[in-house]
């Protein structure tokens, strides 16, 4: 509970369960006007390059120290946003009674791979990642990573409920002729969480193909093949099924 | 500038390796003939390079390509399937003239797009010879359905073609394989079809399923687009050209990249110039004569960069007809989510690969219709192997979370997406030509498109929506995406992305209206011979790829009785 906030100020812990923190300590806003945030380290750290300052080397050796032996070492990602990463797949992907979760399919660790590989990806994740500590530092006074589960779903409902254009709520979403680029929607300007959005369609596309190509995922959705055969034999059940369903719904 | 010159002069070069120069390749040495081949790209080796029943998760990046590029629209072309397949070649441009739409795939690579098609062999109609005479619209082939039917049948013989006898005009029999038995989602659109009154039988494609020379047969993997190791499909690459190699009786040069063809003062062609691109260097390849089966526009391209002051507006184009006609198969495609199949028992669902069932055209004795032609139907669905991108799609509906999962789960397997395949009327705004301020990275002048589709297409694609439409709801299914009235340009696909343009070197029997003749040699030079679509006269709703082999069989016949009687 006592390291050296990196991004907010606020009583924090990356290693504490997602959910499990209640809100405490004093907002961004108090700390504001008290005028501590620029003398604190963490406002030092955000106007010098990084790595150069003692307190973020020594904010980094203690979440190394904290990681466990022999535990993934994200290659494109701050440990705090590792963290942020690890909460928001968890969410996007939890475990149910099929499956485990994106965590147990080492989601993360592919999207991390795969940012390490292209900065733009990279970047994508890094500002979003800005943007969603801002966003719940806004509305619940934390990060995302340590906000109350609650909170954090609030926000991610707002990001990911797909509410068409012309309803009454928000997101809109509103066809893009930019389809190529794999961002099939523009935002309503005047949605509270536009900016949110495209970083959420990204998170959520990643985390999503990163699951259902693990063997994990292949046996959640039951894919059977990929196989050797010597003849090819379509089995009876499927048919019958597709018939007493049809002929109980006519 | 040093242009090495090859001490050896050929019988015959081919220009490219695809369907067409790969049957020529073929038929050529097995009567003993001294040929060579260029292609443009580079070899392939079928065990290490075909991807075959690799999972996304045996590769660290899954498919997105190392450096993550999938992601961002710029990976060259899906990770798993048969190499080098491209909408963009980088150093190798294409441009599309303003206010046009047309896209171009081209393979670099031995065996070219027959590493990875979609193997359907449909043989085109006695009326497909003939559109001219039936509607007005067009030109006649100069031939008929009766001179290519025995090719046609020795294509089928040696490729190996699963289907059934169904003695039906719009789609004639051929040698058939037994097909594979239809999945539950063909099973439940036939019924539909049949309720509509709409043929649906098994499908035609080059996948075999008896021991056939020496093939094993299919393993029913589905994967026939990532290449096929043990060759249970019919590639150039595997079953014409690298056998050829190996036996010693074709000379293959890759990474040529022809430039120009070379003539004499006689008209007659003496070899060929090309660029060899690894050493970025000049060369020349001599012959007594020379086969083109670079494909359609690649084969027009060179043509038209062949100038001379024989012929100064590109080799054998007295006519003015290289580059014309250009045609692509008219796309339209819908998809339909089945409720029925919500909850369904898994099953393998891979078989061999493509529908085993489609839709032949229908209606050719309709004479009311408000488009002309026809079209046939190409069936999907299923549970494909997961990858990148596969539930994008329900993720995007279903929000996150456990509610998320349970949506994915639910809606796999249970769309069908039907896709109609049709006839192109050609038209005088549709052609390729030499841009005059582009070259590629070769120096070589590059090609400029032209296309558009008139309303005799958009008409026919209007039709196949309404009537997919029909299908999907009477499976009980929901109709996912486009509703009529196609919604602009999305109603149609864009020229050239259903990777069957041709056209674009027309044959006939006068000169003055086309570039070959009824066995695909060139009017104006006589060891100028074409194998691949490029002589096409017009686009049938059947897939092209058996027609060039066939053609290529037959033009290769003609051309080693003509080396035989030193006619050329």
């Amino acid at each position: 509970m006592s390291k050296l906030p990196l991004l907010q100020p606020g009583n924090e812990s990356d290693t504490a369960p997602a959910g499990t923190q209640p809100a405490s300590g004093p907002s961004r806003r108090q700390l504001l006007k008290s005028g501590a945030l620029a003398l604190t380290a963490a406002g030092t750290a955000s106007l010098v390059p990084a790595p150069l300052t003692e307190s973020f080397a020594e904010h980094v050796h203690q979440e190394i120290a904290a990681t466990p032996a022999g535990a993934y070492q994200p290659q494109a990602f701050l440990p705090h946003e590792w963290q942020t990463l690890r909460v928001l797949a968890e969410m996007i992907v939890p475990a149910d009674e099929v499956s485990g979760s994106a965590l147990d399919a080492k989601a993360p660790e592919f999207i991390d791979l795969l940012a390490s590989n292209n900065d733009r990806l990279k970047t994508i994740f890094t500002s979003g990642f800005l943007w969603l500590d801002h966003e719940m530092t806004e509305r619940a006074n934390h990060p995302f990573r340590t906000a109350p589960e609650a909170d954090r779903h609030a926000l991610l409902h707002l990001l990911a409920d797909n509410i068409e254009e012309g309803d009454a709520g928000y997101p809109s979403y509103v066809e893009s002729v930019d389809y190529q680029r794999f961002e099939h929607y523009t935002t309503d300007p005047g949605n509270p969480v536009a900016h949110g959005l495209r970083f959420f369609g990204w998170a959520r596309r990643l985390v999503v193909d990163a699951f259902y190509t693990t063997p994990m995922g292949v046996a959640d959705v039951g894919f059977e093949g990929n196989k050797f055969l010597r003849t090819y034999e379509v089995p009876k059940e499927p048919m019958e099924y597709v018939k007493a369903k049809r002929a109980a719904t006519k | 500038m040093q242009v090495i010159k090859s001490p050896d002069v050929y019988d015959v070069v081919i220009i490219g390796s695809g369907a067409g120069g790969g049957t020529a390749a073929q038929v050529l040495t097995e009567k003993g003939i001294k040929v060579a081949m260029l292609e443009a790209g580079g070899t392939i080796d079928p065990l290490t390079d075909f991807k075959e029943h690799v999972m996304p998760h045996d590769v660290p990046h899954r498919g997105a390509h190392d450096d993550a590029s999938m992601y961002f629209g710029e990976a060259p072309y899906n990770y798993f399937a048969a190499p080098n397949g491209f909408w963009d070649i980088k150093g190798e441009p294409f441009t599309v003239a303003k206010g046009n739409k047309f896209q171009w795939f081209r393979s670099r690579v031995v065996g070219g797009r027959t590493n990875h098609w979609g193997r359907i062999s449909l043989r085109f109609s006695d009326y497909d010879f003939e559109p001219y005479s039936t509607d007005g619209l067009g030109t006649d082939w100069p031939i008929s359905y009766e001179e290519i039917a025995p090719y046609y049948e020795r294509v089928e013989r040696f490729v190996g073609i699963t289907g059934s006898k169904e003695g039906l005009r719009t789609a004639p029999d051929g040698i058939f394989q037994p097909p594979p038995e239809p999945k539950v989602h063909e099973r439940l659109i036939k019924e539909s079809c049949d309720d509509l009154g709409i043929p649906c039988i098994p499908n035609r494609r080059a996948v075999i399923t008896r021991r056939t020379n020496g093939r094993v047969p299919c393993h029913y993997c589905g994967q026939c687009g990532r290449g096929c190791k043990t060759a249970s499909n019919y590639s150039s690459s595997t079953l014409q050209i690298l056998p050829a190699v190996k036996a010693g009786k074709l000379d293959l040069i890759t990474g040529a990249m022809a430039r120009e063809i070379l003539v004499d003062e006689n008209a007659q062609v003496t070899g060929v110039s090309y660029v060899d691109k690894a050493t970025r260097t000049e060369r020349q390849i001599r012959c007594r004569s020379l086969v083109l089966a670079a494909s359609a526009c690649e084969s027009a391209r060179l043509l038209l960069n062949s100038q001379s002051r024989r012929f100064p507006r590109g080799l054998a184009n007295g006519s003015g007809m290289v580059g014309r006609n250009l045609m692509d198969t008219v796309g339209f495609e819908l998809l339909g989510q089945i409720p029925a199949m919500e909850g369904m028992p898994r099953y393998n669902t891979d078989g061999a690969g493509g529908g085993h069932l489609y839709v032949p055209w229908w209606l050719h004795d309709q004479k009311n219709k408000d488009f002309p032609r026809g079209y046939h139907i190409e069936l999907g669905g299923g549970y494909s192997m997961p990858g990148l991108g596969s539930f994008q799609g329900v993720a995007r509906k279903n929000g996150y979370g456990v509610d998320m999962k349970a949506a994915i789960r639910r809606n796999y397997g249970t769309y069908i997406n039907l896709a109609g395949r049709g006839e192109m009327i050609p038209n005088h705004m549709s052609y390729c030509e030499i841009d005059p301020d582009v070259t590629d990275d070769f120096g070589i002048p590059v090609l400029r498109f032209h296309f558009q589709w008139t309303d005799y297409e958009w008409k026919q694609a209007r039709h196949m929506e309404r009537t997919f439409a029909d299908i999907i709801e009477g499976m009980g299914g929901n109709v996912i995406g486009l509703s009529a009235p196609g919604r602009d340009g999305d109603g149609i696909s864009v020229g050239g992305s259903i990777i069957h343009e041709l056209g674009t070197t027309r044959m006939g029997n006068d000169p003055k209206s086309s570039v070959f003749n009824r066995w695909c040699q060139a009017h104006e030079v006589n060891n100028l011979f074409i194998a691949d679509a490029a002589p096409f006269v017009s686009c049938p709703d059947k897939n092209p790829t058996m027609t060039i082999q066939a053609l290529a069989w037959r033009t290769s016949d003609y051309l080693a009785e003509q080396l035989r009687k030193r006619n050329v």
